[in-house]
C-alpha cells in the first residue's frame, strides 16, 4: 500500500489484471504442489518412525496430560481483522468449548466489534477519500461539478460515516485437536502445545449501506443499517500451556461473506452486472475473504488435568 | 534399588536407538544411516523413562541375558556390586523434553524454495516463487541468502479499479521485480509434536533477519497516458518469523513470515499542464514512503548433506538436575 491517493486525472483507469477467482487460483496450486511435495514423503517419514524393538506396539506418547478431555476451556480473547480496505474491526470475544474427548471439543466463539463499542479504527484510505471528498464540496460550493455529478452515488459528505463495520459475531463450531506436542524455548524453557483445527458457522451481525434504488444521490440514502449473515468460518490454532489450567493461545479465522465496505455502487448492469447501475442492492456486496487473527488466555475447568496411560 | 533397574532399563533402550542422537559434542560417532536401528527417533526412549515400567528380574533371568552368564564363561571378569552401595548414589538424570535431536544441522546447507503470498497490501499482490539457501554455523545458528522473483505474478485488485471509479481518487501504486537479501537466522525454540496419538514429527520455530536489496516501480495510474516507469533496485531490510516442521532428517516444510521494509519510489500525484512536461521523464516521480511488504512463504527445506553423522556425550556428561 502507497500513500496518498488523490484526485484521478484523465482515463487511465487501468483494467482490472486479475479477478479475485484467479488469484485463489493460483495460490491455491501453489498450496496444492507444496501439499504434494509435503505428502511425497510424509509415507517415508512415517515408516522411519516405526518401532521395531522392544518398544513395539507402545504408544507414541505415555503419560500425556490430557488438557481438554472432559474439562471445559474459557478463553477471553482480542481478534484483529487482517487486510482492511476502509475499517479495521478489533473483536473482544470470549470462547468456550468442553473437550469430549482429549482431540475433539464443542463449543461457540463470539465477540463485540471495536466500531459496535464506540471507537471504529479507519484506515489511511479512508482518511484520504475523506480529504479528497471535503475538498470537493459537493454539498455547497462544488455543487455541480463533474467530479461532484461522477460520484453523487457513492459519497455522501462524511464517507466514513457509510463504511461498512462487523458488530458481533457469534459462531458455534467444532474443535479438533489433532496434534500435541512440547515446545522448547532456549532450550531451558518448556511448555506443552497443541494446533488445532476448527469449523463451525458464524452468525455476523453487520451494519452496511441499506440498499436503494432510483434516489441514491441523497444523503439520507447513505445511512447504514444493520443486518445478519451467516457465513461458513474455520481456521487453526496454537496453544502453549503455562499449567495445569491456563494457557495462551494464537489463532486463524476466516469468515467469508459478501459485504459492500465502502457502500459504493460498483456493480448491477452490463456484463456479468459488472458496471455501476445508479442504484444499491445486492450486487454491490461483494465476495470478502475476512480473515482475523485472534491471541486469547485459556482457563481450563477443572483445575485439575487427567493423564493418559 | 527400583531407580537402579529404570536407569539400566533406560540405557538399554537407548543402546538399541543408533539412529537418534545427541547435538552435543562427544567422543563416539555414529552414522545415522546406519543399519540395525532398532528404534527411530527419542521417543521410544522417553517411554521407559516416562512411564517407570517395572523391571522383571524372572523373565530377565530366564533369557539368561544377566551378568550370570559373564561370570560363568570368565569368572574373573564376575563383576562384583554392592547392590546397596549402588543403589544409594544419587541419579540425578537430566530427561529433557526433547530428549534427542531428530536432525543435526551443523554444518550442513539448507536450500529452501519457497512461494510467498502478500499479507498486508490490499492493492496489489506481490506473489511470486522464491530460493533460499542457509549453511548452519552451529545447530541454532545460519547464515545465508534468499531471492525472490516477482515480476510476472504482480496482481492489482479490482478493489483499485472501483475506488477510481466510485470515488475519483487514484492511489499510487507499486508493482516488484525481484528481491534479494542476505540473511542471519536463530531457532530459539524446538519441539515435537503427536499426530493424531500415532506418530510423532519434530519441528523448530526461528527468527530470521537481513539486509538485501527489492527492485520496484510504480504502476502509472495518475497519468497512465504518459508514463511508463522502468524498474528501481532499493535497499531493504528483512525481520520474520518461521515454522519448519520435519518429515525425516533432510526435508522440511516450512512457513515464514517476513516483513521486507524499504523506501519506496511514488508516482507523482500531480500531473503538469503543459503536455512536452507530461512527456518529462523528470516529473514522473513523487514523494517516497516507507514501505513494509509482509509475506507469508510456503516453502519446503531440503538439507544437504542428507545423511550426517551423530556424536553421543561423554559418558557422565550433563547429568545434573532433574527432568525438565
Amino acid at each position: 500500500m502507497n500513500s496518498m491517493p488523490r484526485i484521478l486525472r484523465g482515463q487511465g483507469q487501468k483494467p482490472m489484471k486479475t479477478t479475485m477467482f484467479t488469484k485463489l487460483k493460483r495460490h491455491l496450486a501453489a498450496a496444492v504442489l507444496a501439499l504434494a511435495a509435503v505428502l511425497s514423503v510424509s509415507e517415508a517419514a512415517q515408516a522411519q518412525v516405526h518401532v521395531t524393538g522392544p518398544l513395539a506396539g507402545a504408544p507414541a506418547v505415555r503419560k500425556l496430560r490430557l488438557y481438554r478431555q472432559g474439562r471445559f476451556e474459557l478463553s477471553p480473547n482480542v481478534s484483529f481483522t487482517l487486510l482492511d480496505e476502509y475499517r479495521r474491526n478489533i473483536f473482544f470475544g470470549l470462547r468456550v468449548n468442553y473437550g469430549i474427548t482429549d482431540w475433539l471439543a464443542v463449543g461457540a466463539w463470539g465477540g463485540i466489534g471495536s466500531s459496535l463499542m464506540g471507537f471504529p479504527i479507519d484506515t489511511a484510505l479512508t482518511g484520504a477519500i475523506q480529504e479528497v471528498n471535503q475538498a470537493r464540496d459537493c454539498q455547497g460550493a462544488g455543487q455541480g461539478t463533474l467530479e461532484c455529478k461522477l460520484t453523487e452515488v457513492n459519497l455522501s459528505s462524511n464517507f466514513p460515516n457509510q463504511l461498512a463495520s462487523l458488530d458481533w459475531m457469534a459462531a458455534p463450531q467444532l474443535t479438533a485437536v489433532p496434534f500435541r506436542g512440547k515446545l522448547g524455548l532456549f532450550n531451558s524453557v518448556f511448555v506443552d502445545a497443541d494446533l488445532y483445527l476448527f469449523a463451525g458457522a458464524a452468525f455476523v451481525g453487520i451494519r452496511d449501506r441499506a440498499n436503494c434504488e432510483g434516489e441514491c444521490t441523497t444523503q439520507a440514502s447513505f445511512q447504514t443499517v444493520g443486518r445478519m449473515e451467516i457465513a461458513p468460518t474455520f481456521g487453526l490454532g496454537f496453544t502453549f500451556f503455562i499449567n495445569k489450567w491456563t494457557a495462551f493461545g494464537a489463532e486463524y479465522r476466516a469468515v467469508p461473506f459478501n459485504i459492500s465496505n465502502a457502500g459504493f455502487d460498483v456493480a448491477g448492469r452490463g456484463q456479468n452486472n459488472a458496471f455501476p447501475d445508479g442504484d444499491i442492492d445486492g450486487a454491490d456486496r461483494q465476495f470478502k475473504f475476512n480473515q482475523m487473527l485472534t491471541i486469547s488466555f485459556n482457563m481450563y475447568l477443572p483445575m485439575q488435568n487427567k493423564v493418559s496411560e | 534399588m527400583k531407580h537402579t533397574r529404570i536407569a539400566l532399563l533406560a540405557a538399554a533402550a537407548l543402546w538399541g536407538l543408533p539412529a537418534a542422537g545427541f547435538a552435543q559434542e562427544g567422543e563416539e560417532v555414529l552414522d545415522a544411516d546406519a543399519p540395525a536401528a532398532e528404534g527411530e527417533g527419542a521417543e521410544p526412549a522417553d517411554a521407559p523413562a516416562e512411564g517407570g515400567e517395572e523391571f522383571n528380574d524372572a523373565e530377565f533371568e530366564e533369557k539368561g541375558e544377566g551378568v550370570g552368564d559373564i561370570c560363568e564363561i570368565d569368572p574373573a571378569a564376575c563383576p562384583t556390586l554392592d547392590m546397596a552401595k549402588e543403589a544409594n548414589k544419587p541419579l540425578g538424570e537430566t530427561i529433557k523434553a526433547v530428549q534427542q535431536r531428530f536432525i543435526i544441522k551443523k554444518h550442513r546447507f539448507e536450500l529452501q524454495p519457497f512461494w510467498g503470498i502478500t499479507l498486508n497490501d490490499q492493492f496489489v499482490g506481490h506473489p511470486g516463487p522464491g530460493l533460499a539457501a542457509n549453511f548452519y554455523i552451529t545447530e541454532v545458528m545460519a547464515v545465508g541468502i534468499n531471492g525472490q522473483y516477482y515480476d510476472p505474478f504482480n496482481n492489482e485488485s479490482a478493489f483499485n479499479a472501483q475506488v477510481r471509479r466510485a470515488a475519483r481518487v487514484g492511489v499510487p501504486l507499486t508493482e516488484y521485480q525481484w528481491a534479494a537479501a542476505a540473511n542471519f537466522s536463530y531457532m530459539p525454540a524446538s519441539g515435537k509434536f503427536s499426530g493424531f496419538g500415532n506418530f510423532i514429527f519434530h519441528y523448530d520455530m526461528y527468527v530470521v533477519g537481513g539486509i538485501g536489496a527489492i527492485s520496484t516501480r510504480p504502476i502509472a495510474v495518475i497519468d497512465p497516458d504518459y508514463r511508463n516507469f522502468s524498474y528501481q533496485p532499493h535497499v531493504d531490510f528483512n525481520v520474520g518469523l518461521g515454522l519448519k516442521i520435519f518429515f525425516n532428517r533432510w526435508f522440511a516444510a516450512v512457513l515464514e513470515v517476513r516483513d521486507y521494509i524499504f523506501i519506496d519510489q511514488l508516482e507523482n500525484l500531480v500531473v503538469p499542464a503543459d503536455p512536452a512536461d507530461r512527456a518529462n521523464s523528470a516529473t514522473w516521480l513523487g514523494d517516497t514512503s516507507l514501505t513494509n511488504n509482509v509475506q507469508a512463504q510456503l516453502g519446503v527445506s531440503v538439507f544437504i548433506p542428507f545423511s550426517f553423522k551423530y556424536r553421543l556425550p561423554k559418558a557422565g556428561a550433563d547429568t545434573a538436575g532433574g527432568a525438565k
